[in-house]
């Protein structure tokens, strides 16, 4: 007994003092648990929302006070107004820009209430509704947000709509005739006074458009006119692989380099780095013959990743291969400095690993990579901008999604490059004085 | 005409704590001339490897100048003619001794046209020409070390960097490693040898330095370093009683007598006269008068007891 005593203490000494084991059984998962707390309804209520265009062009009270019900929601935040690129003036949301806005992926959805929204002789509320599904659990919840704030908030509107339409149907005259022989029917065989059937007449319009009257219900729920129209993506033969392939390829790609980055530690302890140092070759020829070659695994990975989604799934890579090879490319660029710059700041294979882990797995998760990043807290969206994963998502969302041209990604491209050629600039002044070549 | 000249070489290795910072070398001065065995010696911690390091480039000096034939270290041009064998090298496992060559010869800008012949002679002369096509994988430490040794001369280098040639490798191994230094040494070639086998290095080497904690404590020829000034092996004619030889030295200290020799150990070697002259006196005839030898291991253990009393 005593001797097991010893070797677990022994364990217990040797897992201490091993700090990378230590993040990664700690750490790690402390800080995941936070970002999914945040997200599924953990601490408080920082779940962020989701961005939807409403544009009123309606008159009605009862528009005006959907616009104001939808603007009080949990879950949504409505977007009025936009303004240009480089530009502070703000100009309302007309149908048409928030319809190029989606197909541009500036946001995912759009709810227009229009003129003819709710007026006099309506029978029907009519809404129309664009949306791009580029994040399904997104798109599902702005559909569900709407619907159900309409329904539970305007049911008292819904008998009125039901009386139009039957006018409608059958016609104003037959119906007032058919509505005062069903008065006195009711009447003589229930012996209920005349002027108590209020809903079949009268009054009934203006006391039912009361808007602060809850009686809903939903079995009235189709004579809301809900027009929706996908305007992205609709054409898309593997939705779902199409919109989270580039979180996978980029989360993988991320692993795949910085261990080949840290490999350099290993180089070290085998006594090939210093084989090399000696050898009539610059510091600078290590380090771009290693940044080099791992731009081609990032490269050969993602190619050999989606040509096998094309021929498993159908994946949809050649309408806009150009475009594709140029994300592949830059965020490949973005995730080789990653690793480089990990190694250069590390000192052994074991921080590198354990630092690399943690910091792939936070990028991952804020950055767009496992889930729409609109979940997150607003703090954790602003966190997720800095993030190389959130920048080559969206990329990727863009070219295989939305086929989007080279304007579309440009501004990601520039992005990526710019995290590649900085991050890779200071590795390189950080490894005259790191641990590797030491 | 030196191939490595080092000028007051100072090398400290920064911590976050400035009190944690550790001085590799300090000061150091050295010259090796070319075309010689030069042996670099000090115990664990010393500073040996890092003035390797230094040399090589693989580390960067914080005060002082270095260069090797004729060049400054900073051109990394003048690795060209260097060879080097790390200690505890290892190889990529998945290549064959042939390929280790090729790949290595390829690196240090080595051009022949010839390579494959050379890789041959190369392999033949550290007698590993019958394992041409087994992986490194399957290599005993002392099979390594023949490759390694090989790979540093692959390039035909004029510099060699030799850090414990000899590790692992069997004593049959270690006499043909020697007699292949002696004979690159014979072709002109300067050998820079770091190793703790002292008793290989006073066999091979023709000059030595001795350094603790990042200072140089000596530099000379092996033969000069290891002269004992103090001792004197004194042969007499015939076969002369004991007693009588003790009578005679009776003023001085006799650490050992065998027979017709005595050994004397002297204050001063300017001594060896009054020895010769008592013993003269009392009718000894003297066959020779030898100045004896420690061994460098002797020198070395001395060397650093002296310094760590100091210290």
């Amino acid at each position: 007994m005593n001797i097991i005593y010893k070797l677990i203490k022994k364990e217990i000494i040797r897992f201490l003092n091993d700090k990378t084991s230590m993040m990664l059984t700690f750490i790690v998962p402390i800080i995941l648990m936070v970002i999914f707390g945040n997200i599924f309804g953990g601490h408080g209520s920082s779940r962020g929302k989701a961005n939807l265009i409403l544009i009123n062009n309606s008159n009605s009270e009862i528009a005006k006070f959907i616009e104001q019900k939808l603007d009080s929601t949990e879950t949504l935040r409505l977007i009025k107004n936009y303004s240009e690129e480089f530009s502070e003036i703000k100009f309302p949301y007309t149908e048409e820009i928030a319809k190029e806005h989606i197909k541009k992926g500036k946001i995912s959805s759009a709810l227009i209430l229009p003129e003819n929204f709710f007026t006099d002789t309506s029978s029907s509320l009519l809404f129309k509704f664009y949306y791009d599904p580029k994040n399904e659990i997104e798109s599902a919840m702005i559909q569900g947000s709407v619907q159900q704030t309409i329904m539970s908030q305007v049911g008292g509107i819904m008998p009125v709509l039901m009386m139009r339409q039957a006018k409608k149907q059958i016609g104003e005259n037959k119906f007032l005739n058919f509505s005062d022989d069903l008065k006195k029917t009711v009447s003589a065989n229930f012996g209920v006074n005349v002027d108590s059937l209020q809903f079949l007449g009268g009054d009934f319009e203006k006391r039912a458009m009361n808007l602060n009257n809850n009686n809903s219900s939903n079995v009235i729920g189709n004579l809301v006119k809900f027009d929706s129209e996908q305007l992205v993506g609709a054409d898309v033969k593997s939705p779902g692989l199409t919109r989270s392939i580039g979180g996978i390829a980029m989360m993988f790609m991320l692993f795949t380099l910085t261990a080949a980055a840290n490999s350099m530690f290993e180089e070290k302890s085998e006594g090939t780095l210093n084989r090399l140092l000696c050898m009539p070759v610059k510091r600078s020829h290590i380090l771009w013959s290693k940044y080099i070659y791992s731009l081609l695994l990032g490269i050969f990975q993602l190619l050999v990743l989606f040509t096998s989604a094309w021929l498993i799934f159908d994946l949809d890579i050649f309408s806009n291969f150009i475009n594709l090879i140029i994300v592949i490319i830059a965020s490949a660029a973005a995730a080789v400095s990653f690793g480089m710059i990990i190694t250069s700041f590390a000192k052994n294979i074991n921080q590198a690993s354990g630092l690399s882990t943690l910091l792939i797995l936070v990028m991952s998760a804020i950055g767009g990579a496992w889930f729409p990043i609109f979940l997150l807290p607003d703090w954790m969206q602003s966190l997720a901008r800095g993030t190389l994963t959130f920048w080559a998502v969206e990329a990727y969302i863009q070219v295989l999604w939305r086929s989007a041209d080279f304007s579309a990604i440009a501004l990601n491209v520039l992005v990526l490059l710019s995290i590649a050629f900085i991050i890779n600039f200071y590795s390189l002044l950080r490894f005259r004085k790191g641990k590797v070549f030491r | 005409m030196n191939s490595i000249e080092v000028n007051n070489l100072t090398k400290v290795y920064d911590s976050r704590f400035k009190k944690n910072a550790v001085t590799a070398l300090k000061d150091f001065n050295l010259n090796v001339e070319s075309g010689s065995i030069f042996g670099l010696l000090g115990p664990n911690g010393a500073g040996k490897t890092t003035l390797i390091k230094i040399l090589l480039g693989i580390t960067f000096p914080t005060k002082g100048s270095a260069s090797i034939l004729g060049e400054d270290i900073s051109n990394y041009n003048v690795r060209k003619k260097i060879g080097y064998l790390p200690e505890n090298h290892k190889f990529p496992n998945y290549l064959t001794g042939p390929e280790v060559l090729t790949y290595f010869s390829k690196l240090s800008g080595y051009e022949n046209p010839n390579l494959n012949i050379r890789i041959d002679e190369m392999l033949a002369l550290v007698k590993m020409d019958q394992w041409k096509k087994m992986k490194i994988k399957k290599y005993s430490k002392g099979m390594m070390q023949r490759l390694g040794l090989a790979q540093a001369m692959i390039n035909d280098p004029e510099l060699i960097f030799l850090d414990e040639p000899t590790d692992g490798v069997d004593p049959i191994g270690r006499k043909e490693i020697r007699d292949i230094l002696v004979d690159v040494k014979n072709q002109g070639k300067t050998i820079f040898l770091n190793s703790h086998l002292l008793s290989e290095v006073e066999l091979i080497t023709d000059r030595v330095a001795i350094l603790n904690k990042g200072i140089m404590l000596r530099e000379g020829d092996v033969k000069e370093l290891t002269i004992s000034k103090e001792l004197f092996k004194i042969t007499i004619k015939g076969e002369p009683d004991e007693d009588n030889i003790k009578s005679a030295l009776q003023d001085f200290l006799i650490s050992k007598l065998e027979k017709n020799i005595v050994y004397v150990k002297l204050d001063s070697s300017d001594e060896i006269d009054k020895v010769i002259d008592s013993l003269r006196k009392n009718n000894f005839s003297i066959l020779s008068v030898e100045n004896q030898k420690n061994t460098l291991e002797d020198m070395f253990i001395s060397l650093i007891n002296e310094t760590e009393k100091k210290i």
